[in-house]
């Protein structure tokens, strides 16, 4: 009996050693908030549209990457230093990482709005007026990030729900109409809903109008000049954007949200790498730090007129001012040296003033009215109401001062045609623009099959990684 | 004492947190204090009060009041004399004369020990308590006496000496001395203690004989540590691998594991990165996961990480034990799949104090740099990359021949580098209290400029009996490293270190800072960055603080029932510091100092509770375990940067006056268990051993939470058989079998379980420019995920012939591994990181081998010798991959590579690589034209072939084109020793192991953008110039370094890892100074690899991101380029006082 008391008091002993509460094995992750019942507050759902435009400004598609995609391959600048060669040249395999991680972030941007456009709408305690306005927002981004890929891939899968399961991802592309068709009505919904202006601290927020031009250009990149003229008609009558005065303030960091904004990218310049524009520490010159990536070549700088300001406000020629703030007794850097960059250039635009911070927090333009003028002009061209497409075209160049096109050099729908090409190429200089338009108008192959462009190339073979992956995806045919 | 304020500080906290951990850090403080407290005198005083009672059971309470023992001959004093006492506090030595007044006993006190001698004439001689049977021997003629030592010449007290064939003998005493009177010249003495091998020695006409016993390692009664016990060797049923300290002495290694490499088969132990204080890699039979593929280590009962194996010195352990098959390990449950290591720290002896001194100074240098293109020839190469793709020639690359700088950057960035250890070490104790304690420092400076790693260690182990029944004891390992690092990026700086141009010199004047940098006028377009700048200013210091230990009591509380209350602590504190100054290097050039830091605490506490049974019946041996343990972990990081610096000398973040950044989280896991284990050994000849364990896990949701795993094994000592004494060559034969099941809980992420929002995404809105919150969900979790469990069956043969002289060991294992934890790569249409999918379930892998390790030893007088050679081999199959999937694809990314060069298909092994067959290079056009369609081929560029013969090469035509696995694991160990003189060898070595060299893909780009391998002087220039090695060309437009056969390398190597030749001083000598041991030996490590392989080091598991420790095992096999390993020679002495 003695021994049994003995081992009692020690296996009570032992017991009570160990911490034997029940939750002890119950951990949850200190820095995340459970998924059930997220979507519960205003403030969450506000969160929620947040997020599809926090991918934006990514390394993968606005801050870096996805410049890779647009930029390069159109001649006007070379890659150089941190990979993606292949892009300059069209030397690109299905394999290059470049490819999935913008095709990826895409996605991201999608998901998060399919989450939001299914959540929001269940939500009971959240004013009406909000709730309609944040499921708008989640729209216009939706479509936002499908027209990058359309743009980009043509045909890819189409998801309109988030997904339950990772395996409700392997499907097979849809075609690129069928996602036209969903982005149109994204946008004609996000649209009706969306207000025209934000108050200061909703600023970089979708608005009516921004809707109202993605909605035009999806429907000049379809052909459908009659609904394009339309609806960047809307926008050019709207009176709520103008063109700013002084070319080099279109981006900068100085100017950002001005009148010429319709959707612009958010970037600050608040702690690192996240929220702060990648792309100016890449392409800054390497004797300021940066990386140098985007070189301009010549052909771009053969294509600005004589006399166009704009070719010194978009790239650093020999012997400009350069960074005379950061100038110090042991750095030169009061004027810009051809010698710096291989090709003798480097890009100025969104990146001046030069300082030394490489992730300055530039916005960066992704819809302007500029860009809405132009393409309004080429669907009015189109649908032959040539004297308002030279109009506007014409706002375009006097901003600037260059010679106003006339009906003498501009009579036919040919010549102002080529006219709106060439204005295009040079006031939109290196904002994504220029690729798009090449393919669409059907001239990648005169002006770029020198430098490698086939058939194939036209829209950029999907992530190899995305076809192992998934067995239901086939690849684009001559990749 | 700036560095010795995190030590304060984190005490306070755990006291503050942990009401356990307090009171285990009180005990601890006063076991400290206790092994001061220890003085000898026979003027201690006792107590005693006897009524009518033996003398004997006086001396028995002077023992227990005191750390006296009583020596006397039992014929020469009467124990058996009746006395009454009653006295309170008296000296011993008054106590004494009152119970031996009158019977002429003297008193003599030898250290602790009390010797009592008859003043009569002398009787035949007998030693110890216990007297001996049968005293009626014929009266010897001869006195003999002499003196018993170890190996390293310090004394064996208790060490017997019988003369053969009779019952006559003695004991040493604590001098090792003896004196013992035999029969005659004929007489033969057998000297034995345990744990060393037995010596004969005939007396003829000596009467000093003085014998140095060896250590017997591998003696059959040397007794095994095991999970939670030990157990002798031959009642073992697992395979345990063990390896002691001698077996590794005066090896130049911060981590023991390096010592280990190639000495146990089943075992592979690689060394990819030769810098300074990196961890190895290491894999017990084969890999079974994609996760964490190492094993779990245990640490004087306390179960740590592999890094933290880092911070212990290896001089401080006595042995590692590695249990392999499910039978031995399976009592680790939910850890245990990969195998198990204990470690086990030296453990003080009873005896008097010995101190030890250890040290080497080494000089490390690397010279098997890889041939790379001098400047002319590399303007060359760039001459015909551009002519090639119709680009015009960089300027600087334009004029080969006016090109003057030639820069050998590898020549630049390795050094010749000292490595030095020293090592003092105290141990001893009595029957009651037993210490060691130990300090020591080591110092490698790295053969890569601008790194080292330097380790300070402090140690105490202890263990007190308290009473009769109560033990008490504690082990704790304090260690802070420093280290100037590689930091992060280290695969980045081999890029730069190897793709750097030839042509840019090392050093500017007129630089601020004085280094070079790359600029379009020297490098063109190739802006890998002057890697002796680079390191110089981004250098990452790291500390690494630990506090390892362990607090144990235990308690007898019935005869044979034990328990043990074991409280063990894994405490550690990290920091990392990387200032970049201001300097100029051209277009590298920064002009914006930055400061980053980051702190990270990590706090685990285990608290086990055991009960043990062990009883002897007569014919069979019963040893019971049962317990129940908790673990708790705890990490918590703070990290934050900031630009901007007054100048480069303020290096605080106080001092910043720019942008910052700050980060910090926290996490935590926890696990409970029980367990238990029987032992059952009948007539010492058949051998039953079961254990269980039951583990649940917060990595797990509540479902799955316990996991349970069982293990069964037997064994036959057949030797011990009586049939076979008919072979007496045979000394000893065993048969082994065992069947468990293990687990696996190992998971990146410590919340798996669950899929939540993450609200670290934001977003710029508002006229302010102001961050948003925003919230999403960027992982998801797997409610039902559940253990990876692999079930293992070993059968294993155990074989000694002559004595024990020829040992042979042989094992078969099986190890099916189900429900592999995995994050499956997911597609990113989810809109989820490819590499963020949920874990898994997901695959099995079986993994099989053959073990075998035959060795020959011989112990003469003067010549002792030791040869043993072991193999092992692992064949490994992915045997399914969950739902649908056909394979896992792994993307590679580093600074070398993006792609994918393994997959993980069913059927074959892990990691398998993948890819094209390259045959040959195009002659001409008409060969490309004839060709299948192979978009950007011209003539000179690699002709892939076209497998599925569709006539186009696309990507269906890869296929797998070989796999990481060895054929075979060996290792070649010799030891001898002739008289004071000792060398050792030990060989390591591998056959059939493939590497995918993607080092060498991107030194052979061949397409100008940087510095290529000499290799590509052998290019193709033009029709029927070579048909092995391509053009060169800008843009790589046939992407001619894809993943295929061409940078598949046979890896195969044999490598000498140490020889080292020793002497000891004779006793002589020693005794005239004073010491009781010294040696001085000659070491070298690395002496040199026979391999093909042309990367630095075939020895890579590969596999690795951009860090180069880390290993991805869905990639293994891809050699990432890592610090090279360095040949060490290195001097060293070995001192006992």
């Amino acid at each position: 009996m003695k021994y049994i008391y003995k081992i009692l008091t020690l296996s009570c002993l032992a017991l009570s050693l160990g911490s034997c509460d029940k939750d002890f094995l119950d951990k949850t992750p200190p820095d995340a908030i459970p998924v059930d019942g997220f979507f519960n507050s205003a403030e969450r759902a506000e969160q929620g549209v947040n997020a599809i435009y926090a991918t934006l400004q990514t390394t993968e598609l606005y801050s870096n990457t996805m410049s890779k995609l647009y930029t390069p391959p159109t001649g006007e600048v070379v890659l150089t230093n941190t990979g993606g060669y292949g892009f300059n040249d069209f030397t690109y395999s299905a394999a290059d990482g470049i490819l999935m991680d913008v095709y990826g972030k895409l996605y991201e941007g999608v998901f998060r709005a399919n989450t939001v456009i299914k959540e929001v709408p269940l939500m009971e305690d959240i004013d009406a007026g909000l709730q309609s306005r944040l499921v708008g927002e989640a729209k216009f981004l939706r479509a936002f990030y499908y027209w990058h890929l359309t743009t980009l891939w043509s045909d890819v899968p189409l998801f309109t729900e988030p997904f339950e399961v990772p395996s409700d991802a392997l499907v097979a592309k849809s075609t690129r109409a069928a996602i036209y068709e969903v982005m149109i009505q994204d946008l004609i919904d996000a649209e009706a809903v969306l207000p025209e202006v934000y108050g200061a601290s909703d600023l970089g927020r979708a608005t009516k109008g921004a809707a109202q031009a993605l909605l035009g250009k999806v429907y000049l990149y379809d052909e459908n000049y009659e609904q394009a003229e339309a609806w960047l008609g809307e926008v050019i009558d709207s009176e709520l954007y103008d063109l700013v005065e002084n070319f080099g303030d279109v981006i900068n960091i100085n100017s950002e949200n001005n009148v010429e904004s319709i959707f612009e990218i958010q970037f600050a310049e608040v702690g690192e790498g996240d929220v702060g524009t990648l792309r100016v520490s890449y392409n800054n010159p390497q004797v300021n730090g940066g990386f140098g990536n985007n070189l301009p070549t010549q052909t771009i700088v053969d294509a600005f007129e004589d006399g166009d300001p704009r070719l010194n406000e978009s790239i650093f020629i020999d012997g400009e001012v350069f960074a005379p703030e950061l100038s110090t007794e042991s750095l030169n850097l009061d004027t810009y040296q051809s010698v710096w960059s291989a090709t003798g250039y480097n890009l100025k635009k969104g990146l001046f003033p030069v300082m030394y911070v490489n992730n300055r927090g530039t916005n960066f333009p992704a819809i302007r009215y500029a860009d809405v003028l132009l393409m309004y002009a080429e669907a009015a061209n189109e649908l032959d109401m040539r004297d308002v497409a030279r109009d506007a075209v014409n706002e375009v160049r006097d901003r600037v001062g260059m010679a106003l096109l006339d009906a003498g050099t501009t009579g036919t729908k040919e010549a102002l045609f080529d006219a709106i090409v060439h204005e295009r190429q040079v006031e939109l200089a290196f904002e994504y623009h220029r690729f798009n338009d090449l393919r669409r108008w059907g001239l990648a192959q005169t002006v770029l099959g020198p430098n490698g462009y086939a058939e194939r190339n036209r829209y950029y073979p999907l992530p190899q990684e995305e076809i192992d992956t998934n067995e239901n995806l086939v690849q684009r045919q001559g990749w | 004492m700036k560095n010795n304020h995190w030590f304060s500080c984190f005490l306070e906290n755990i006291l503050n947190k942990n009401r356990t951990l307090k009171v285990s850090i009180l005990l601890f403080i006063c076991v400290l204090f206790n092994l001061h407290a220890s003085s000898y005198s026979q003027n201690t005083k006792v107590t005693v009060s006897v009524n009518n009672a033996p003398i004997e059971m006086v001396l028995g309470q002077i023992e227990n009041q005191s750390k006296f023992k009583f020596f006397y001959k039992t014929g020469e004093v009467d124990v058996n004399k009746k006395v009454t006492i009653n006295v309170k506090n008296i000296p011993i030595k008054d106590l004494l004369h009152k119970i031996f007044v009158g019977d002429n006993i003297s008193f003599v006190t030898v250290k602790n020990q009390i010797v009592l001698k008859s003043n009569r004439p002398a009787q035949p001689v007998f030693s110890g308590k216990t007297p001996m049977a049968n005293r009626e021997q014929p009266a010897p003629q001869i006195s003999v006496s002499g003196t018993i030592v170890d190996s390293n010449g310090v004394p064996i007290l208790g060490a017997s000496v019988i003369e053969k064939g009779t019952t006559n003998g003695t004991a040493a005493d604590f001098d090792g001395n003896y004196v013992l009177q035999v029969s005659g010249p004929d007489a033969v003495l057998v000297f034995s203690s345990l744990g060393f091998s037995t010596q004969e020695i005939a007396v003829g006409t000596a009467t000093t004989l003085n014998v140095t016993l060896m250590e017997d390692a591998q003696s059959l009664d040397e007794v095994v540590i095991v999970g939670y016990g030990t157990q002798r060797k031959s009642d073992l049923t697992g395979a345990i691998s063990s390896v002691s300290s001698d077996d590794v002495q005066g090896q130049p290694v911060a981590n023991i594991n390096e010592a280990v490499q190639g000495r146990i088969p089943g075992v592979e132990i690689t060394s990819s990165s030769g810098e300074p204080g990196a961890p190895l890699q290491i894999r017990v039979r084969g890999m079974g996961t994609f996760g964490n593929t190492g094993p779990l280590y245990v640490v004087d009962g306390m179960p740590v990480n592999v890094t933290d194996v880092n911070s212990i010195d290896p001089n401080s352990i006595e042995s590692m034990d590695i249990l392999k098959d499910a039978s031995a390990s399976a009592i680790y449950g939910s850890r245990a799949a990969n195998g198990v290591v204990l470690i086990t720290t030296k453990a003080g002896k009873s005896g008097k104090p010995k101190v030890t001194i250890d040290s080497y100074y080494g000089i490390q240098e690397f010279t098997d740099f890889i041939p790379l293109l001098n400047s002319r020839e590399y303007a060359q190469l760039n001459i015909d990359a551009s002519a090639a793709a119709g680009a015009t020639v960089e300027p600087a690359f334009a004029n080969p021949e006016s090109i003057t700088v030639d820069t050998d950057w590898q020549k630049a960035a390795y050094q010749a580098a000292p490595i030095q250890n020293y090592n003092v070490s105290i141990s001893g104790g009595s029957e009651n209290a037993k210490y060691s304690a130990s300090g020591g420092y080591f110092d490698q400076e790295g053969i890569m400029v601008f790194s080292n790693f330097k380790r300070y260690t402090a140690r105490v182990k202890s263990e007190f009996k308290i009473g009769e029944k109560l033990t008490i004891g504690e082990s704790i390992n304090l260690s802070r490293g420093l280290g100037l690092n590689m930091g992060q990026g280290n695969n980045l700086d081999f890029a730069y270190l190897l793709g750097a141009s030839p042509t840019m010199p090392i050093f500017r004047e007129g630089n601020l800072g004085g280094y070079a940098g790359p600029n379009a006028a020297e490098t063109g377009r190739n802006n890998r960055e002057n890697i002796v700048g680079r390191r110089n200013f981004r250098r990452t210091y790291t500390t690494i603080n630990k506090i390892l230990g362990s607090l144990y009591a235990e308690y007898q509380i019935i005869p044979n029932l034990k328990y043990r209350l074991n409280l063990g602590i894994n405490a550690g504190f990290n920091t990392s510091k990387l200032y970049v100054p201001k300097f100029e290097m051209e277009n590298r050039t920064n002009l914006v100092q930055q400061l980053t830091e980051s702190k990270n605490e990590s706090y685990e506490y285990l608290v086990e509770n055991i009960l043990t049974y062990d009883k002897q019946f007569e014919d069979f041996s019963l040893s019971l375990l049962g317990g129940y343990t908790e673990q708790n972990a705890f990490y918590s990081n703070l990290g934050g940067s900031i630009r901007e610096f007054p100048s480069n000398e303020l290096q605080v973040i106080d001092a910043g006056t720019g942008s910052f950044t700050i980060q910090g989280n926290e996490s935590e896991w926890a696990l409970r268990s029980y367990l238990g284990r029987a032992n059952i050994t009948v007539l010492d000849k058949y051998l039953f051993t079961a254990t269980f364990r039951r583990d649940g896990s917060s990595r797990f949701g509540s479902q799955n939470r316990y996991g349970n795993f069982p293990s069964v094994a037997l064994g036959w000592n057949i030797s011990r058989e009586n049939f076979m004494s008919a072979i007496p060559a045979i000394s000893n034969l065993k048969l082994r079998g065992s069947w468990g099941k293990l687990g696996n809980q190992d998971t990146n992420d410590n919340y798996v379980n669950q899929t939540t929002i993450n609200t670290t995404p934001r977003y710029i809105l508002g006229s302010g420019q102001g961050i948003a919150a925003a919230a999403a969900v960027t992982s998801l979790g797997n409610p039902a995920l559940k253990w990876e469990s692999t079930t293992q069956t070993n059968v294993g043969v155990d074989l000694g012939l002559l004595d024990g002289s020829i040992f042979f060991t042989a094992d078969y294992w099986v190890k099916d591994t189900d429900g592999v934890l995995l994050r499956t790569p997911i597609s990113v249409a989810t809109g989820i990181e490819r590499s963020l999918g949920p874990y898994e379930n997901s695959a099995g892998i079986k993994n099989s081998g053959f073990e075998f390790l035959l060795g020959y030893r011989k112990d003469r007088e003067d010549f002792n010798y030791e040869v043993s050679v072991n193999l092992s081999t692992v064949k490994n199959e992915v045997t399914s991959l969950g739902d649908g999937t056909a394979s896992i694809i792994n993307l590679v990314n580093n600074a070398y590579n993006y792609g994918t060069f393994t997959r993980t298909t069913v059927g074959e092994s892990m990691s398998s690589f993948y890819g094209y067959v390259a045959d040959g290079i195009f002659q001409n056009d008409q060969e490309v034209a004839s060709h299948a369609t192979q978009p950007g081929a011209a003539p000179g560029d690699v002709r892939f072939r076209d497998l599925n013969g569709d006539g186009a090469i696309t990507d269906a035509d890869r296929k797998v084109i070989g796999d990481p696995f060895p054929d075979f694991s060996y290792g070649i160990n010799g030891s001898m020793s002739y008289k004071n003189f000792d060398l050792s060898l030990s060989f390591q070595g591998v056959a059939g192991k493939e590497l995918y060299n993607s080092q060498r893909a991107y030194l052979e780009s061949m397409d100008g953008e940087h510095e290529q391998m000499a290799t590509t002087l052998n290019r193709w220039t033009g029709e029927g110039s070579t048909n092995t090695f391509p053009r060169a060309v800008r843009g790589n437009p046939n992407d001619n370094t894809r993943p295929s056969t061409r940078f598949l390398e046979n890896a195969s190597f044999l490598k000498l890892r140490n020889i080292q030749v020793g002497y000891r001083f004779p006793k002589t000598i020693l005794d005239s100074v004073g010491l009781t041991n010294a040696r001085v030996y000659v070491s070298a490590q690395n002496v040199f690899t026979i391999t093909d392989y042309s990367g630095y080091n075939p020895d890579v598991l590969g596999g690795s991101g951009w860090a180069t420790n880390d290993l991805n095992p869905l990639a293994v096999g891809v050699d990432t380029g890592t610090y090279p390993l360095p040949r060490t020679i290195q001097m060293g002495v070995q001192i006992g006082l």
